[in-house]
């Protein structure tokens, strides 16, 4: 299996492949070699590029044993050439075992298991709502367990932050209960679910505290995402089973739903908190300011998210974003009314309040997030205009150069691209200059786009497209028709691009 | 010392232009390491050995997971100084 290639076989490949002589190419290497000798020599490192790389080494004192004797002997301190290889070449080589992975023994893991449960949710919940998003506009809202999972593992989170209790087994059962409703369910079937749910819930509630109640809620506003989006589906790409009731119907049923579901919810935080009074809870001070804090966060991830969104499908009809207006609603509501019904925990007086607030929150909250949906557009053009602001106070001023810089080396300076150079050029000299000549002390005027320099209107385009053909002209007339050629290419390409 | 170093060096010394000393340089370096992946060793003359081996899996302690993890077995270049080498760089001692 391992073969040796002698020199003399590289010396011949090596002038078969460049078409040097042989005798060149036995000089060549014997040159590399030399080369390397004396950097090794001089510098104690050299390197071959793509290659490998030499340096060498200090090795120190140190005992050993002779093979043959068996006798103790010193090894003296001594220099070792050691070789790197660049990783180009190891890849080369590794070519066989390229996609063996390393992976983390289980055995010792107990320091290292806490960090990672608590620090996957964080990541799961931030690009769970991403994609919930965009699933509720692609896929069944039926089965999206996302905005399911999400307050949980929030409330997780918080649980171990703010009471520092370790409650393994509730969570076990919510985690269960999230996997039960995170199931697809077909939308006859659902309320029918969700009621047995929550009667199941009910009575769970009366032997673990605060996991449960927030349970249906989720559901119930699950079902208002439903019956939004229930007229786009029914039209919409993926055709599903579920969607084929008529929308009026469900419209209907929603609103029967959303009170039947909010008087359930409002029983159960009465059976719950008079289940609560007597275990006794850790005290939760900081859940009155939270809520708020939290609501503010979650209010600008969602234009975060909305505002991308924007981005992307911008040519979309007001319809859609109507639409997509809906979804916001289902991930805040998990979220918010779990921290709205956080209260209760305290006292009773403050009961009623947050169950009001509660059941109000749900219906408003679509309102609220059809206005924050709305905000996105005038954000983008804010975030628009403002780098055009900016770029014009920039670009109005004088240019003054100082000996040896070059044109483009203005334009990177100035706009930030030296792409843009021959506007520049075309604003201060004649085709009668050589664009490479450099021409110390001058005041030069730098024009202004009108766009941004990563992002060019149109008429930017033309521009440049104008200036690099008066580029070509220049360097046609400097006797260097190759750039020439090149810049007439630029500019056909910058007609192109508007 | 960068590649533009040693080809200024090599073109200096062989004739060849800059431009050609690349060519063959860049060639050259593609032979060895298509030789080192075929499992074909070779010497270069003064400076040592090259070849490839198969280095096995092993456990290693990680420190960014705090704990010990296996690393899949791979084919390294081993390399080996010549012995006039090795009495150059230490005939001071």
């Amino acid at each position: 299996m391992k073969d040796k290639v002698t020199l003399a076989d590289i010396v011949e490949q090596l002038s078969d492949e460049t078409y040097i002589s042989k005798t060149a190419a036995q000089e060549f290497i014997s040159h590399l070699t030399d080369v390397l000798l004396d950097d090794i020599q001089d510098k104690e490192k050299a390197a071959i590029t793509n290659f490998g790389s030499f340096t060498v080494v200090n090795v120190a004192e140190r005992k050993g044993v002779n093979p043959q004797t068996g006798e103790t002997i010193t090894i003296p301190a001594h220099k070792r050439l050691s070789f790197t290889p660049y990783k180009a070449l190891e890849k080369k080589v590794n070519h066989e075992f390229d996609h063996l992975e390393a992976r983390v023994l289980e055995d010792n893991s107990a320091d290292e298991k806490p960090e990672k449960e608590t620090s996957k949710p964080k990541s799961e919940t931030e690009t769970n709502s991403a994609e919930a998003l965009f699933n509720t506009l692609t896929t069944s809202p039926g089965k999206q367990p996302s905005p399911d999972d999400d307050p949980f593992n929030f409330e997780e989170d918080e649980d171990s932050n703010e009471a520092k209790m370790p409650e393994p087994q509730e969570i076990q059962d919510t985690e269960v209960a999230s996997e039960s409703i995170s199931t697809p369910i077909s939308e006859d079937e659902l309320l029918d679910d969700i009621l047995g749910l929550s009667e199941e819930e009910n009575k769970e509630a009366e032997n673990d505290d605060k996991f449960t109640y927030e349970v249906p809620i989720p559901s119930s506003s699950f079902e208002i995402d439903d019956s939004n989006l229930g007229p786009d589906y029914s039209t919409g790409k993926k055709p599903e089973p579920s969607f084929e009731l008529d929308e009026t119907e469900d419209l209907e049923e929603e609103e029967v739903e959303i009170e039947a579901t909010e008087e359930e919810t409002s029983k159960e935080t009465e059976e719950n908190n008079s289940a609560l009074k007597t275990p006794g809870l850790p005290n939760r001070d900081k859940a009155g300011v939270s809520p708020t804090l939290l609501l503010g966060v979650v209010g600008v991830f969602l234009i975060l998210i909305i505002a991308t969104w924007f981005l992307f499908f911008r040519t979309d009809t007001q319809t859609q974003t109507a639409d997509s207006s809906t979804p916001p609603a289902t991930q805040a509501d998990p979220i918010n009314d779990p921290l709205a019904f956080e209260p209760p925990a305290e006292s009773e007086p403050t009961i009623s309040e947050a169950e009001t607030e509660s059941e109000s929150q749900v219906i408003p909250m679509i309102a609220d997030d059809v206005d924050l949906s709305e905000n996105p557009g005038e954000m983008m053009s804010i975030e628009q205009s403002e780098p055009q602001i900016e770029l014009q106070e920039v670009l109005e001023i004088t240019y003054t150069t100082s000996s040896g810089v070059w044109i483009y080396e203005i334009a990177r300076q100035t706009y930030g691209n030296t792409r843009l150079w021959p506007l520049i050029f075309q604003a201060n000299y004649t085709t009668a200059n050589d664009p490479d000549l450099i021409l110390p002390n001058v005041n030069l005027n730098i024009p202004k786009l009108e766009g941004t320099t990563d992002n060019p209107s149109s008429e930017d385009y033309r521009r440049l497209a104008d200036a690099a053909r008066y580029v070509a002209v220049a360097y046609e007339q400097a006797g260097n028709s190759a750039q020439a050629e090149e810049y007439r290419k630029a500019a056909i390409w910058y007609e192109s691009m508007r | 010392m960068g590649k533009i170093d040693t080809i200024r060096q090599l073109s200096e010394r062989t004739g060849f232009t800059q431009q050609e000393t690349e060519r063959i340089y860049n060639r050259l370096v593609d032979i060895l390491s298509d030789h080192l992946a075929n499992d074909e060793g070779f010497t270069l003359p003064k400076i040592g050995s090259f070849h490839s081996r198969i280095r096995d899996s092993y456990q290693t302690y990680n420190p960014h997971y705090k704990g010990m993890i296996q690393l899949p077995k791979k084919k390294v270049v081993q390399f080996t100084q010549s012995t006039t080498l090795k009495d150059e760089l230490n005939e001071g001692k």
